[in-house]
């Protein structure tokens, strides 16, 4: 072979290496799923992998391989910190690393974090970067999670300082009460004699508000304390059940209720909170009754994929669509305190509960005919 | 000389309120003259009837916003289309325990409702209103 033509293989050879390498060479930085890019200032060419690209959510095509490109795809406000990094890079002569995390715009409008990592490899005589390449990692899952993180610790601690907020505030609010409650029922009692009508009526609107009071400051107290002890584990309905109408026993013999009870699911949950809330739901049933009619209380649940449906139905007074929500907020009353006594923290209490299980609770009704309350436990 | 006799109606749902609010206004205002409803859904029906005598339309209404089952605003929603405002100028305050901002701007929103104030009604507060817009 001549010198030429040896030269000619080799040339081809070297080619097919160098090919060979590169291929290689994406494959390795592929595989990483990290976008690079090869900045050659000098000759102003600059190359983005198409993994690159699709991090911003373009095309091979569609995007032109340009700082222009970079410096607009970035969050306007990280600008300055690439900057000043860069710069920092340079003037340590490559010592100082860069390495940022930086936020950009993506094709479909949401944010993507992105952590660079970047390498002058070349400098020219002055020290001024002649060529720069980089690696670019998509963190958008890690940044998110990190932010959920710290969003549900604050969120965490509101509710801790929330929780011991309204714990002593309703202890607080008991003290002067029992002071008001008793000197009044002194005063009604030593002053009998001395008082006339109107004082009377005065006092026995002191007590009865007082009372009232009481029963209201009891009822937020026990409403922070729910679940307090979380411990779920899997309990029997029909148990639960069972001792609540036990409890009931007399007012349901009084009343002259029928209780008519299906066989209930096993369910994960918290035995005291749950029994908590067939008590109030019951006992509901029982209170909006019709005068003249037999009560007639429907228990039982249905079975679904992934939760249990629990039903108490009554054929009492029934509730009006405009308050089947209103009944669940705190406090809501829909009857006045002389036809039917309650304090309004009833529901809230249960939907509390309830929704601590993961579940939901609602009421359906026909004015006149009678409510039932649903509420759902994930199985 | 007849002095013009001022029908002042209470919708409260609560008793002591509405026993402490007549002795108020009794006191202020001697032409004042309360009554009391604790529901509004019958005071509605009351206002709702075409037959009642333009003297027992009430000159003014103290609405309670905190009430079971139809508060306030449910009252208001009611009462603005009403027919009766054609036959007779009603004034109307809203009563609250707290002058919370949303019931303020609230109120506004309802060109029937003439003010806002706080409960419990004081000689002071009521001769206020007395002086506004009875003398």
């Amino acid at each position: 072979m001549s010198e030429v033509d040896q030269l000619i293989q080799e040339n081809k050879e070297l080619k097919a290496k160098l090919r060979d390498k590169e291929i290689l060479f994406n494959h390795i930085v592929e595989s990483t799923f990290s976008g690079y890019f090869d900045w050659n200032i000098k000759e102003k060419k600059e190359y983005w992998s198409p993994t690159l690209k699709k991090m911003f959510g373009y095309e091979n095509h569609e995007l032109y391989s340009s700082p222009i490109t970079w410096q607009r795809l970035i969050y306007q406000e990280d600008l300055p910190i690439v900057f000043d990094q860069m710069d920092a890079h340079i003037k340590s002569r490559g010592k100082i690393p860069f390495d940022c995390k930086m936020r950009f715009h993506h094709k479909q409008g949401f944010r993507v974090w992105i952590f660079c990592q970047v390498k002058i490899v070349e400098w020219n005589e002055l020290g001024r970067p002649t060529r720069i390449v980089g690696s670019l990692t998509d963190i958008t899952d890690i940044k998110n999670i990190q932010e959920t993180e710290a969003y549900v610790e604050q969120l965490e601690s509101r509710n801790k300082e929330l929780q011991q907020f309204a714990y002593v505030a309703s202890h607080d609010l008991q003290e002067p009460l029992r002071t008001i409650i008793s000197f009044t029922e002194h005063m009604s009692e030593e002053y009998k004699d001395r008082l006339d009508e109107t004082a009377k009526t005065y006092l026995k609107y002191i007590t009865g508000a007082s009372h009232r009071m009481s029963e209201l400051v009891k009822g937020l107290l026990d409403y922070t304390r729910i679940g307090k002890n979380f411990k779920i584990k899997k309990i029997d309905p029909n148990k639960i059940l069972e001792a609540v109408l036990q409890d009931l026993h007399s007012l349901l013999e009084n009343k002259n209720v029928k209780i008519e009870i299906e066989k209930l699911p096993k369910i994960n949950g918290l035995e005291t909170e749950i029994r908590s809330v067939f008590m109030n739901l019951i006992s509901n049933a029982v209170k909006y009754s019709k005068k003249d009619v037999t009560p007639i209380i429907k228990i039982g649940a249905i079975k679904d994929v992934n939760v249990v449906k629990f039903f108490v139905e009554d054929n009492g007074i029934g509730i009006e669509k405009a308050y089947l929500k209103r009944i669940f907020l705190i406090f809501q009353r829909l009857h006045n305190k002389n036809e039917y006594e309650g304090t309004g923290i009833g529901l809230a209490h249960c939907q509390k509960i309830i929704e601590l299980h993961g579940g939901k609770i609602w009421a359906e009704s026909i004015p006149n005919l009678g409510s039932s309350f649903f509420f759902t436990i994930p199985a | 000389m007849n002095t013009k006799q001022n029908r002042i109606l209470l919708i409260d749902d609560d008793e002591p309120t509405n026993f402490m609010s007549k002795i108020i206004i009794q006191k202020a205002d001697e032409n004042s003259i309360p009554s009391v409803m604790q529901n509004p859904k019958s005071a509605l029906n009351i206002l709702k009837n075409e037959s009642i005598n333009i003297e027992e339309i009430p000159d003014l209404i103290f609405l309670d916003i905190n009430m079971p089952s139809m508060n306030g605003w449910d009252f208001l929603d009611e009462y603005k289309d009403l027919e009766i405002h054609k036959r007779k100028n009603i004034l109307l305050y809203m009563l609250t325990t707290s002058m919370n901002d949303d019931d303020d701007v609230k109120s506004k929103k309802y060109s029937c409702v003439n003010g806002f104030m706080v409960k419990p009604l004081t000689v002071k507060s009521y001769s206020q209103i007395v002086n506004k817009h009875f003398k």
